[in-house]
């Protein structure tokens, strides 16, 4: 049987899905501890390159492979929404932009520092500072991707 | 009337689902049955129409000793609730 949907019911299907996307935008908070679990994990290979030579692979595969699957792996299942929060959205990509263009400078002002200038510990620093940019950038990130997820589909 | 709208997405726990779907990768059932204040055999049901569709997949994944069940949007449930929305807003719009 095929149901009238009349310029009412029209109406309140759009509302409906617009509510649920509401609902949605509700429940995508970020666990307290998401952020600055990326941030250490991006921290891992400027620390590697502090380390010394031989600990560079491990400190890249961990930090930009290995742990970030995993900290997304765990807060999918903890908030039972999947999505990658720094591109879901176009509030979100501009933010991951502005954060990648920064990481940028530091990775190689801390090279510089640590090669060039032979200051130990110069790229960690330079890690810290991008654990404190991924932090701070997440916490713009979350309310960026609350506002957009409200969104009418 | 219904020109144009998708009657897999007429009725409007379909249609939330979809939406819901459309802004993530994936949603676990628990979340869709809490976020639509469902019970988990109404979910069930409405996931399984839209998986026999194809607009809808399902995938079960364990994880800390339990299975849990995701769903996600297919491309072509994509284009059809983009569709379909575009319709309803017309026919609201009327």
């Amino acid at each position: 049987m095929t149901k009238r949907v009349d310029p009412f019911a029209a109406y309140r299907a759009v509302e409906a899905a617009t509510e649920s996307g509401e609902e949605l935008a509700r429940r995508s908070a970020t666990p307290g501890w998401y952020h600055p679990a990326l941030g250490v994990s991006l921290f891992l290979p400027f620390g590697a390159v502090s380390l010394g030579w031989h600990w560079i692979p491990y400190g890249v595969i961990l930090g930009l492979l290995v742990v970030p699957i995993v900290v997304n792996m765990i807060a999918g299942h903890v908030t039972g929404i999947r999505l990658d929060r720094w591109s879901a959205t176009r509030g979100t990509r501009r933010i991951a932009v502005k954060l990648a263009a920064v990481s940028t400078v530091l990775i190689v002002v801390g090279l510089c520092l640590e090669w060039g200038l032979d200051v130990r510990g110069g790229a960690a620093l330079a890690g810290v500072a991008v654990l404190v940019g991924t932090v701070i950038g997440g916490r713009h990130v979350d309310v960026a991707l609350t506002r957009d997820l409200a969104r009418p589909a | 009337m219904t020109a144009g709208l998708d009657e897999v997405l007429v009725p409007r726990q379909r249609l939330q689902i979809c939406s819901m779907l459309s802004r993530v990768s994936a949603l676990s059932c628990e979340t869709l049955r809490d976020s639509l204040r469902l019970s988990n055999s109404a979910v069930n049901m409405q996931l399984r129409i839209l998986h026999a569709a194809g607009y809808v997949r399902l995938r079960k994944e364990p994880f800390n000793s339990r299975i849990h069940a995701w769903a996600e949007l297919t491309p072509l449930g994509r284009t059809v609730l983009i569709a379909h929305l575009a319709r309803l807003r017309a026919l609201a719009g009327a």
